[in-house]
């Protein structure tokens, strides 16, 4: 079963998100802000995260970045910013930071839902890649 | 005897007739003969000395008559041994006169001196050396000229033939004249002569002794020349004795402007005209002079004329080398204009640059004061894109949460499993937000009241803290921290403030307190009495604000760093800090991170004093 990450500090949004993707049929996580987000990553490995930008204790960018940086074992992982800024410049930070997607509040669930599907079939056909190298080197 | 007969007598007496005769005739003869004998050597004698004298006469020195041992007269041999003897003698002084002019030829031949021999300024005789200054290859080619004019400049001319003159008539004459010369090729020379009057030849003549002085002459017209400029100067001149310190020369100069004659200044010394200047300073200014040290002294001091007035002096002291004893000179300027208009300069110059200085601090003020409302006027520019940005993302979360909360209902109605505890929850969080959003627009509104400068207190007698306490109360109504008020009842009753200003400033910043203490931990509202004012702090155990933020709270649009993540538009606390300032009032904040804040608002109970100008806020 696909597991997705979902941090977000607005308590009513973190759930409305929550509930979306369990009928659509992921294992959903819930961190409420950076810091707790870190850890649920590290700890769940999750197959793909969704993130708000301003939260508490850790800002968007800020755990991206870290994750990008610091674990080159989770490079593969797919990160999409879910944020309330909708400033050019900030969206291109974002996705510099080394977002795949980064969609903006407020949220059109079919959007959303669509946008992590992409992801997640893009990273499959990588990891089919990979696994035929594997097979060929075998 | 008887006599004779006549005819014997007479044959007789004719005998001793013809006897007679024949006697006569043949002594006659012999004398003739004996007569010729004897006069042909005497002869032959008188036409060689005719002969002698002639040849004497035509020059000829080399002459000897030959003298016939007999025959002669005693009184022609005489004369003519005196002859011979007179032309040896004759040779002899010859030979001693040609000596002669060979030994005067040598003598003036080797002379570095030039001699010209001349008579009636007719060229008789010239040396090398005169050839040599006239500028002629040898003394030929000077003679060939023929002419002494040739050789003096015209315009000396008149002057020699008055000096020939006066020496012919044996006249008082100097000994030595100067002349202006000329050379071949017709420059100029200077030259000393002297002139004697000589015996040329048997004959008078005049013997020009001649030194070229040409280069001793230009030395003495520069000389002069200097002297003359030294004379004109407009420069004092004084030269004075270095021991006696007695004046020895002054020029015109000096005289003028000291108004003293030169007389006077004589019996003077520079002390004389220096009344700033005592002896012991003086010798202690030319010290260096006398010393060596110093090649000259440069000073300015007053000098005092004789009618007692007083000139500035810039004065210039050298040793001259005058031979037996040391001299000073002292060149003085009178710089009394040049120093008043130096000082105007100066003045003038102080005055520019003065006013050069205040335009220079004006612009630099004016610049400060560009920069710093430039400075203001970006950092505004950047706080409201900053808050265009922020209130964006401030409106979009509310709305977010009532989109997505609409999407979930949307989609639940259509699988038919929505519950009424659902819906009711749903329109909670949609009104929730939709608060949320009321506030945010509130908020905005009120940053575009203070704008357009329509935030006006209207200052009345109002309960300070029933407001308070109001404010608390609606407070606990939303807020899961507990709010607690001490000394609220210790408050005065009434102050003079705007009620409905005072309830914003304090509902802004009791929500504060509760939105930035987000894990519930209490809130303590605190009054007290402090002289005039009251005082009223709120105090919160949330994340507090870090210290590199602190100046900055306050400001509008700013938000700490700690506040990210909550709601917040950065106007609260910059409406708060207006009004009280509209108060006359002060707001102090203290604050730790993670530990909390304290906002103490101090309010003068009587209002702000009666200045106009805090009365209104002009934005």
């Amino acid at each position: 079963m696909t597991t997705i990450l979902c941090i977000e500090d607005e308590v009513s949004l973190r759930a409305d998100i929550s509930e979306e993707l369990g009928d659509a049929g992921y294992n959903v996580k819930l961190a409420g802000d950076g810091e707790e987000g870190l850890e649920m990553i590290l700890k769940y490995q999750p197959d793909l995260v969704l993130c708000d930008i301003t939260m508490p204790k850790k800002n968007g960018y800020a755990l991206l970045s870290e994750i990008r940086g610091k674990y080159p074992l989770l490079a593969e992982m797919p990160f999409i910013f879910l944020s309330a800024l909708t400033d050019k410049e900030l969206i291109l930070n974002g996705l510099k930071c080394g977002a795949d997607s980064y969609l903006t509040k407020p949220i059109d669930f079919e959007l959303l839902l669509t946008t992590i599907q992409t992801s997640l079939r893009q990273i499959n056909r990588i990891k089919l890649k990979q696994e035929r190298f594997l097979v060929l080197d075998i | 005897m008887i006599p004779q007969p006549v005819s014997e007598l007479r044959q007789s007496t004719w005998n001793i007739q013809r006897d007679t005769l024949v006697i006569f005739v043949l002594g006659l003869l012999v004398a003739v003969v004996v007569s010729i004998l004897a006069t042909i050597p005497v002869l032959r004698s008188l036409t060689a000395l005719s002969q002698g004298v002639k040849q004497l006469e035509s020059g000829e020195t080399n002459i000897q008559l030959k003298i016939p041992s007999q025959f002669i007269p005693v009184e022609l041999h005489t004369l003519l041994t005196a002859f011979n003897s007179m032309v040896e003698s004759v040779l002899a002084s010859a030979k001693a006169l040609k000596s002669g002019e060979q030994q005067f030829r040598q003598l003036v031949e080797g002379s570095i001196q030039g001699v010209i021999i001349h008579r009636d300024h007719e060229l008789l005789f010239a040396n090398q050396a005169a050839a040599d200054i006239h500028g002629y290859e040898n003394s030929e080619a000077l003679l060939s000229i023929g002419h002494y004019r040739d050789l003096i400049a015209p315009e000396e001319f008149n002057r020699l033939r008055a000096y020939k003159t006066a020496l012919q008539n044996g006249e008082f004459t100097p000994d030595v004249y100067e002349v202006e010369g000329l050379t071949k090729d017709g420059s100029r020379i200077y030259l000393e002569i002297r002139v004697t009057m000589i015996n040329w030849l048997g004959k008078p003549a005049m013997q020009n002794v001649i030194i070229d002085i040409t280069e001793r002459k230009k030395a003495e017209i520069l000389n002069l020349r200097l002297a003359q400029i030294v004379e004109d100067s407009i420069n004092e001149v004084l030269v004075f004795d270095a021991e006696t310190l007695k004046f020895l020369q002054v020029n015109a100069s000096a005289c003028k402007n000291t108004n003293y004659s030169m007389h006077e200044l004589e019996q003077m010394t520079p002390l004389d005209l220096k009344p700033n200047i005592s002896a012991e300073q003086f010798d202690r200014i030319i010290a260096p002079l006398k010393s060596g040290a110093e090649a000259h002294i440069q000073f300015e001091t007053i000098h005092r004329r004789k009618d007692g007035s007083l000139y500035d002096a810039s004065i210039i002291l050298q040793q001259i080398d005058s031979g037996n004893r040391p001299v000073f000179a002292a060149i003085i300027e009178d710089v009394s204009d040049k120093n008043k208009t130096k000082k105007m300069l100066t003045e003038h110059r102080d005055q520019l640059q003065a006013s050069v200085d205040n335009a220079t601090q004006e612009l630099k003020v004016k610049a400060s004061e560009l920069e710093e409302a430039l400075g203001k006027e970006k950092e505004l520019n950047r706080l409201q894109k900053e808050f265009v940005s922020m209130a964006s993302h401030e409106f979009r979360t509310p709305l977010a949460i009532i989109d997505s909360s609409a999407q979930r209902l949307k989609s639940q109605i259509g699988k038919n499993n929505l519950t009424p505890e659902d819906v009711a929850r749903r329109v909670e969080t949609i009104r929730g937000a939709v608060q949320r959003m009321t506030r945010l627009m509130e908020s905005t509104l009120s940053v575009a009241r203070m704008e357009s400068g329509k935030v006006k207190t209207q200052l009345e007698s109002c309960s300070i803290a029933k407001i308070v306490q109001e404010v608390c109360t609606a407070q606990q109504v939303v807020a899961t921290n507990p709010i607690a008020t001490f000394g609220l009842t210790d408050l005065p009753e009434t102050i003079q403030g705007d009620a409905n200003a005072l309830e914003q400033v304090f509902t802004n910043l009791l929500s504060n307190a509760v939105k930035y203490a987000p894990d519930g931990s209490k809130i303590e509202v605190t009054g007290s009495t402090q002289g005039k004012h009251v005082v009223i702090s709120v105090r919160d155990h949330g994340i507090g604000i870090d210290e590199e933020d602190m100046d900055r709270i306050g400001e509008r649009f700013f938000r700490a760093k700690t506040s990210t993540g909550i709601e917040g538009t950065g106007i609260g606390l910059n409406l708060v800090k207006t009004m009280i300032e509209e108060h006359g009032g002060t707001i102090k904040i203290k604050s730790i991170r993670d530990k909390g804040s304290t906002f103490t608002v101090s309010l003068p109970i009587l209002g702000p004093d009666l200045n106009p100008q805090s009365r209104t806020r002009v934005a």
